[in-house]
């Protein structure tokens, strides 16, 4: 090739190398932003990955000299960048890299990976490894790196010492002597056989090795830590090796293991049982066990619900047995901060287990100024279905929200049954619609004498026939929950009725009654409904062959 | 993580290969046997020489396809050895396919094998045998390192060994101050340790014969190190395991902080109360890593050994658990490490080291008992019969210290020996290796019998550093 050649496909190169480069940039800015199954990340990283690829096809290696602000391509400049912040260049040379080379045949998961780790968050301090520790665990096939290892030398240490001390075993010529003519006389010791190892052996390493994986189970840590108690239970560290059951409960909580919480609470008690402890040393080991209650603890189970880990509801809700009444507040606050509703259907369970022992605390939830949180704990006083509950809940009618209205009449129904019916007949005049209608079905599942003429009372009224027509169906199919004389005639009467002003709205109120008979679906009903199927009006003639239909199959 | 059909290509084709020259050393190479095989390992070489030439070199004790090691596989292991041994054997360093191979070329080099196995000069026979083969070349063993090169390694492997101790000095500095450790230097240098592992076994392992009377424990802790890793490595651990483990046997012994230096450091026998106090050192050791390091998957692995490196393969020995325990895999190898080290090392409390051979046989004597069985076969394989360090006299009445161990698994009983004094008295420095024949075929020398060299003040680090 002729100098000139040579420099064009050197200059061809180098600007492949810039390409290749801004490209991990690229990486390292954007796929950062997105899960590796999202379309913009595999484009992008399909994007970069064919960079390196073209780049390849045409070298047998890309190699980049590193220094703190730049990197070098055949000793061109291809990256600089003065700067500290999105320093490329200070990156790699930071953590010692010198130089990396990609050599052809760098494959797509290993692009994958070697992406993975330079997005790896090393300023978190879990992260107990640099960039070269990752890339020296990953092994890969297809990358080679120089790191500098000046920082791990320790100028201070005198290596010489231990050669200048094994001088104190004073050689001479005398010792060899000695050991020469020992060698000569004593008789021939052997060492031991070479040993062989056979298939058996094999299997029983392969299995420990499988067995072991990269980190210990947590029950092999539990299973420490309850040694470690036992060890020191007449030592003056005992408090502190009890600390590390917390360590360990928030660990299992940060991974969303609610079931291993459960295996060292219940290990805690039948440790405080089984008489290996002195009653002082219970007392710090019970300590540990209600550490569930902590503020801190319950914002730890409040992150886990938040995050992506996937608990079991089963697994939840028994950790939640374990807690006590002093969690409740906790519970309630996070409540108020939990995003997801899965997260909080979660802690609705755990309050709905732990408020039963303190429903005056949990009570306190009603005065949160978060309508979901007044919302949510109603319905967990309607789940643990105390009467005490009842005076906190009634106070919450006149919530500003109506989903919390709606929310508490249902849950009053539940609890207090025909007692609360002063309060559904109150709501009836509710200003929301959706509020009217729940004071209306729970009337109707009450169905009391008392309940249903107040019904029939609202029905009767006037201004009933200009509501809307789905509130006005809501009402005649709670009214249909009586199936007596009084509720037929009333029906058939209004099914009769016909007006000659506001038609269309009388006509929506006799397809509510037709739809109402179909209900309760009495034979008697049947000539009425067979009139009204002739009507003209629409809805009418649609609602009273519905019922038709339902009476006669 | 699993590995990719692509990174298993190598390692199977190994196995294949194997597998290939064992059945053709049986049967005929028409035989279907035979056949079969050969047709398997062209499946798996075909892929791989499509995308160019396919380099196979034994570097070491490791197999390289095209520059890469091959990872070195338990499932394969029998086969991985006996392809070495082949490789030795017949003085072949690389076989470089250069196209896909037809089955008739293949035969060829099988037969090349073959014939090379009776042959006083066996690459020569191969390569002559396998000089009009297509598509196939053949280099010899190359020596692996040169003189200059040897004593250019020897320095680095030095400077990491007191860099290591340094470390295990801070790291106890720090935890005895209540102070947390950043493990990423620690980590950094398990690294090394275990590319050294690779790289040149035997002088690292050489390097565990560095012992310190008044550090005994930052000495003792960095060459459990050193054991542990080598025999993890031997165990084909990955390298995301070996650093766990380095880091597990750095620490191993980190409870010996709390015990009172005037125990310590107690030049008689311990009384009963004070072995109770030492005993508790595995406990300490747990605790400190928890309270300092806290609740993360590398603390736990090395809290894990520290309280089980003194409980043995039967669950005897300290502390006296009161649950069940199953030991941890790092537990059972840094319990050999330790044991062999502490029995080879002067310390206050026992000033007479064991000779590394007398060690080794006290081991095999606790194996199933104390030490895990399968896992000390394997040590006593990668420090061999006669450990580096071991004085030993010749048949042919020369007195020398072994310095390296055999490479050849079927002769481990054959180091490669410092000779010190020579058949006549003198004193001299020359090395020689026991697997050395003369014009018969017989081994030129035979080790007759071993010493102890601490009777005779021999200074090993002057000798093998």
């Amino acid at each position: 090739m002729d100098k000139t050649l040579k420099s064009e496909a050197h200059s061809g190169n180098a600007e492949l190398a810039r390409d290749v480069i801004q490209g991990i940039l690229k990486a390292k800015k954007i796929l950062k932003m997105y899960p590796p199954n999202n379309p913009i990340y595999i484009k992008t990283a399909d994007e970069i990955y064919n960079k390196f690829k073209n780049f390849l096809e045409l070298n047998n290696e890309l190699s980049l000299k590193i220094s703190q602000n730049e990197i070098l391509f055949n000793d061109e400049e291809v990256y600089y960048n003065p700067e500290k912040e999105d320093n490329m260049a200070l990156f790699f040379f930071k953590d010692g890299i010198r130089e990396i080379t990609f050599l052809r045949g760098f494959s797509q998961n290993e692009f994958k990976d070697f992406i993975g780790i330079l997005n790896a968050d090393f300023e978190s301090t879990a992260v107990e490894d640099d960039l070269v520790t990752l890339l020296w665990e990953r092994d890969f096939e297809h990358i080679k790196y120089i790191a500098t290892e000046e920082f791990l030398s320790d100028e201070d240490y005198q290596e010489s010492r231990v050669y200048v001390k094994a001088e104190d075993k004073a050689y001479s010529d005398d010792n060899f002597a000695k050991a020469y003519s020992d060698g000569l006389k004593e008789p021939i010791r052997r060492a031991s056989a070479p040993v062989f190892l056979g298939e058996d052996d094999f299997k029983y390493i392969t299995k420990e090795i499988e067995e072991k994986g990269i980190y210990p189970q947590i029950e092999k840590i539990i299973a420490l830590v309850f040694e470690l108690i036992y060890q020191t239970r007449e030592d003056i560290i005992f408090s502190e090796v009890v600390g590390f059951i917390e360590n360990i409960i928030n660990y299992c909580i940060k991974n969303g293991d609610f079931q291993k919480v459960c295996f060292i609470l219940d290990s805690i008690k039948s440790f405080t049982e089984d008489g290996s402890l002195e009653a002082r040393n219970i007392e710090i080991l019970k300590g540990a066990y209600n550490v569930i209650n902590n503020k801190l603890f319950i914002r730890e189970v409040g992150k886990t619900l938040e995050s992506d880990l996937i608990i079991e509801e089963n697994e939840f809700t028994a950790f939640a047995e374990h807690l006590d009444k002093t969690s409740i507040p906790y519970l309630i606050q996070l409540l108020g901060e939990l995003q997801r509703i899965r997260s909080r259907r979660f802690v609705i369970n755990a309050l709905t287990v732990v408020g039963k022992f303190d429903v005056k605390t949990l009570a306190e939830g009603l005065h949160s100024d978060k309508w979901y949180v007044v919302r949510n704990i109603i319905v967990v006083l309607g789940k643990i279905a105390d009467s005490w509950s009842l005076e906190y809940l009634t106070k919450t009618l006149t919530h500003p929200d109506p989903r919390v209205r709606k929310e508490v009449i249902k849950t009053l129904a539940g609890i207090g049954g025909a007692n609360m019916l002063r309060h559904f007949k109150n709501a009836l005049n509710d200003d929301i619609v959706s509020v009217r209608i729940a004071a209306a079905r729970e009337m109707g599942s009450i169905k009391t004498e008392a309940a249903k003429n107040i019904l029939l009372t609202e029905l009767a009224k006037k201004d009933f026939l200009l509501k809307d027509f789905t509130e006005k169906k809501e009402f005649y199919e709670a009214v249909a929950h009586w199936d007596d004389q009084q509720v037929r005639d009333f029906f058939h009467t209004a099914l009769k009725k016909k007006k000659f002003w506001k038609k269309t709205k009388n006509d929506e109120t006799r397809a509510c009654a037709a739809y109402a008979l179909g209900i309760i679906g009495d034979k008697e009903s049947v000539p009425y409904l067979e009139k009204a199927k002739h009507s003209k009006n629409k809805l009418l003639n649609a609602f009273a062959s519905a019922a038709l239909r339902r009476l006669t199959n | 993580m699993p590995l990719t059909d692509k990174e298993k290509e190598p390692k199977d084709l190994i196995n294949q290969l194997s597998v290939m020259i064992k059945t053709a050393q049986l049967h005929h190479t028409d035989n279907i046997a035979v056949i079969n095989a050969i047709k398997k390992f062209s499946d798996i070489l075909s892929p791989i020489v499509s995308e160019g030439e396919a380099a196979l070199e034994l570097v070491g004790e490791f197999f390289h396809l095209n520059g890469s090691r091959i990872r070195y596989s338990m499932e394969y292991v029998f086969n991985y050895d006996f392809l070495v041994r082949e490789f030795r054997k017949n003085e072949l360093g690389s076989i470089t396919f250069t196209n896909v191979l037809h089955e008739d070329e293949i035969k060829s080099l099988l037969a090349a094998l073959i014939s090379a196995d009776h042959s006083d000069i066996p690459f020569e026979t191969l390569q002559e045998a396998a000089k009009n083969i297509k598509n196939i070349s053949i280099g010899k063993l190359r020596k692996i390192a040169q003189e200059s090169d040897e004593l250019n390694r020897k320095k680095i492997i030095k400077r990491n060994y007191f860099n290591t101790v340094s470390l295990v000095k801070n790291i106890s500095n720090k935890i005895s101050m209540g102070e947390k450790t950043n493990l990423k230097k620690a980590k950094r240098l398990m690294e090394i340790i275990a590319d050294q592992i690779v790289e040149n076994e035997s002088l690292l392992i050489s390097m565990t014969t560095l012992k310190d009377y008044d550090e005994y424990t930052y000495y003792h802790s960095v060459n459990v190190c050193i054991l542990s890793l080598s025999l993890g490595h031997r165990l084909g651990l990955s390298r995301k395991v070996l650093t766990e483990l380095g880091l597990s046997a750095v620490l191993h012994d980190i409870g010996k902080i709390e015990v009172p230096k005037e125990i310590l450091n107690k030049p008689s026998e311990f009384s009963e109360e004070e072995w109770r106090i030492v005993r508790k050192h595995p406990t300490w050791g747990a605790w400190a890593i928890l309270k300092i390091q806290g609740i993360n998957p590398s603390s736990m692995n090395a809290a894990v050994s520290a309280f089980e490196h003194h409980l043995y393969y039967d669950l005897s020995g300290y502390p006296k658990i009161k649950g069940k325990i199953i030991l941890d895999l790092f537990s059972k190898i840094i319990t050999i490490a330790d044991q062999y080290d502490a029995m080879t090392s002067s310390r206050v409390y026992s000033r007479m080291p064991q000779p590394p051979d007398k060690a080794l046989s006290i081991m095999v004597e606790r194996s199933g008992t104390q030490l895990d069985p399968y896992f000390l076969k394997i040590f006593i394989n990668m420090i061999g019969v006669y450990p580096i360090g071991t004085l030993v006299m010749l048949d042919t009445n020369e007195l020398g210290l072994v310095f390296e161990s055999s490479t050849n698994p079927d002769f481990i009983d054959r180091p490669r020996v410092i000779v010190l004094v020579d058949s006549t008295g003198k004193n001299v420095k020359y090395t020689v290796d026991m697997m050395e024949k003369d014009d018969k075929g017989n081994f030129k020398r035979n080790i007759l019998k071993t010493l102890d060299p601490n009777q005779y003040k021999i200074n090993l680090a002057e000798y093998l550093l």
